[in-house]
């Protein structure tokens, strides 16, 4: 018998069962579909993330209050000391930020969302490498003089003018107050908090003195300190000096606990990278349990199949099968429908992951080429494993009991 | 040649140990064409698959052309089943799915034959028992007899030296049994092979040449 002929012979007495040889493949094809699907979604997250976190830049400290201290601050006092090239040599930017959640309103329709507000230094779109796609950004003579202009996101563009009129030159209220637009991001896509795409950016002062004024009156506070360093320096130590710098500039006696937190992008970064890492290995997991239930279900017919032909394997045998004809049959059966099964779930898994993909444009699923052999390879090993024992009791059968069976 | 030289097969039935065969000697001539007859329990099921080396006894020696085959290992009888065997059973015993030219075509397959000799070797077999035009149906379009004709030619169709028929017309009218008889005849007088005929029915054993009738594991009577 060659292999040509076991195949037919198999995909015969598959055919002869058409609803039963579908239910059996629907849990194998289930497995490799959500494996496939998932894979591609825990990728597409783990892609997003890694490139938001790299485009802000690696070699970045972030510094903000202890959320957990009421009173905790930083001011343009502690960005001063940061900036003292003496006391703290290996920074090459320190960038004061003051950001909130305001109103913001078209001047000349009725659009307005609740979205994030920052004031930022002109630096700040170097540091976070934004582009922009229509306009420029604000100068240092702006932050300087105070001027009421502004550089808004892509997605805060559309909502508030969702017409495809141009937002550049148009006059939006932030908290009431009017903003000239005067430049637009180009969309990086992604989501979640201090996205750009849904940001809206003015000058530092303006910020401090008519947006958020009312916060810490006079005491010039800031929400966070960005300080790029050489990418050269040694993170631990330089996180050390800030940590010294901010703890005389706040009084703070041995003892006493930080008012503030010193993070780096890299930490972030490793962090997200480990969560999604695990989501996407818990994802796996999802699909394999399926793919592995869907085996037993084939374990679980196949035996079924063996006992209700068990006359067909005793007419074999009398015609001079051997052990192992019967059973390669058996088995060719098994991996027929694992293999045929684990098709159907990559087209499906893949057909998936597409349509997600279309539904939610944050998610980019990405297929992966390893998930896909991975998957199919296990749905071909789960025929091999729960295929084997029917087939081996189908071999050892005895012709004459076989004959004999009704 | 078939040699029995004091075959016993024993049973366990539970407790009860059942002796099938005892010491049974029996030697039939390449061929003859022979009618084992008994009634149901007599052993002769018990030594139609001892000469069909479907079973092994429990002692005493077979020796099929000339080579003993008691002491074979399963798959060294698969292979004596395929080469010099060809079955015939009651119930037809067909694959259902797959076409006559298909059922005929198996035991070829088992003993390695492949390309246009399977296929002529075949349609040969199913040609001498006429039914040359019926090679693409399945059992299910053929009648029981046509049926019965297809499972002879795939017993025949690997010239196997020994056709071992067990109630072959059971399942079928008198008409078309005594057809199928006559057809068992005719291979046994125009091709000389053995053939052996397994039955309960005198009726059907008269068509032979030699009767040999068992009761309770033992051989009752020889007439040729």
């Amino acid at each position: 018998m060659n292999i040509f002929e076991t195949i037919r012979t198999a995909l015969e007495s598959l055919t002869a069962n058409k609803l039963r040889t579908l239910l059996t493949m629907l849990g194998v094809i289930i497995g490799v579909g959500s494996v496939v699907a998932l894979l591609s979604i825990g990728a597409g997250v783990t892609a997003n993330i890694t490139g938001r976190i790299s485009s802000i830049g690696s070699n970045l400290i972030t510094v903000s209050p202890m959320f957990n201290q009421p009173g905790a601050r930083l001011t343009m006092a502690d960005v001063a000391a940061l900036s003292n090239p003496l006391a703290l040599p290996e920074a090459t930017m320190v960038l004061p930020e003051v950001r909130g959640n305001l109103l913001v309103a078209a001047a000349t329709n009725t659009n307005n969302e609740s979205t994030s507000v920052s004031g930022e230094e002109p630096a700040f779109f170097t540091m976070r490498a934004i582009q922009m796609a229509e306009g420029n950004i604000f100068t240092a003579n702006d932050v300087l003089v105070q001027t009421h202009v502004a550089v808004i996101g892509s997605a805060v563009a559309t909502t508030l003018y969702p017409n495809g009129e141009n937002a550049l030159g148009q006059t939006i209220l932030v908290g009431s107050v009017p903003f000239k637009v005067i430049g637009v991001a180009v969309s990086v896509g992604g989501f979640g908090p201090n996205n750009t795409d849904d940001n809206v950016y003015v000058p530092i002062t303006v910020a401090m003195n008519k947006l958020f004024a009312g916060r810490a009156a006079g005491l010039n506070a800031v929400s966070d300190i960005y300080i790029q360093l050489d990418q050269a320096n040694d993170f631990t130590a330089a996180q050390n000096d800030i940590q010294t710098i901010l703890r005389q500039n706040h009084h703070l006696v041995p003892g006493q606990p930080n008012d503030f937190r010193v993070f780096n992008q890299a930490q972030i970064a490793s962090t997200l990278d480990q969560v999604s890492q695990a989501l996407t290995e818990f994802l796996g997991a999802i699909g394999g349990i399926a793919l592995l239930v869907g085996g037993i279900g084939i374990m679980n017919i196949m035996l079924v199949s063996v006992t209700e032909r068990t006359r067909e394997i005793g007419v074999r045998k009398a015609i001079g099968a051997k052990r192992f004809t019967i059973l390669m049959q058996f088995l060719t059966e098994a991996l027929t429908v694992s293999g045929l099964a684990g098709l159907i779930g990559l087209g499906l898994g893949v057909g998936a992951s597409d349509l997600i993909g279309r539904a939610q444009s944050n998610l980019k699923p990405a297929v992966q080429p390893t998930a896909l052999i991975v998957a199919f390879g296990f749905s071909v090993i789960i025929g091999v494993v729960f295929g084997l024992y029917p087939a081996w009791r189908a071999s050892r059968l005895e012709p004459v009991e076989a004959l004999r069976y009704e | 040649m078939i040699e029995l030289k004091n075959i016993t097969k024993v049973y366990k039935m539970g407790n009860e140990t059942v002796r099938a065969l005892d010491d049974v000697s029996l030697k039939i001539n390449d061929g003859e064409f022979v009618a084992i007859i008994g009634p149901s329990g007599s052993g002769k099921s018990t030594m139609m698959n001892v000469i069909g080396c479907l079973d092994k006894p429990t002692s005493g020696e077979y020796w099929l052309n000339g080579k003993d085959v008691s002491r074979l290992r399963d798959d060294q009888l698969a292979t004596v089943r395929n080469r010099n065997i060809g079955f015939v059973f009651q119930m037809f015993n067909l694959l259902n799915r797959s076409s006559a030219l298909r059922n005929v075509e198996l035991p070829l397959r088992y003993g390695g034959v492949h390309g246009h000799d399977l296929y002529k070797r075949s349609v040969d077999a199913l040609d001498s028992v006429g039914l040359k035009d019926r090679v693409r149906h399945r059992p299910v379009e053929l009648s029981g007899g046509q049926q019965q004709r297809v499972a002879i030619a795939r017993a025949l169709v690997t010239q196997p030296s020994l056709l071992l028929a067990d109630e072959p017309t059971g399942a079928l009218d008198s008409h078309t049994g005594e057809e199928i008889l006559r057809l068992f005849r005719q291979l046994h007088e125009e091709r000389g092979l053995t053939v052996v005929l397994v039955t309960h029915d005198m009726n059907i054993a008269r068509h032979t040449n030699r009767i040999v009738a068992i009761k309770d594991g033992r051989i009752e009577s020889d007439v040729s």
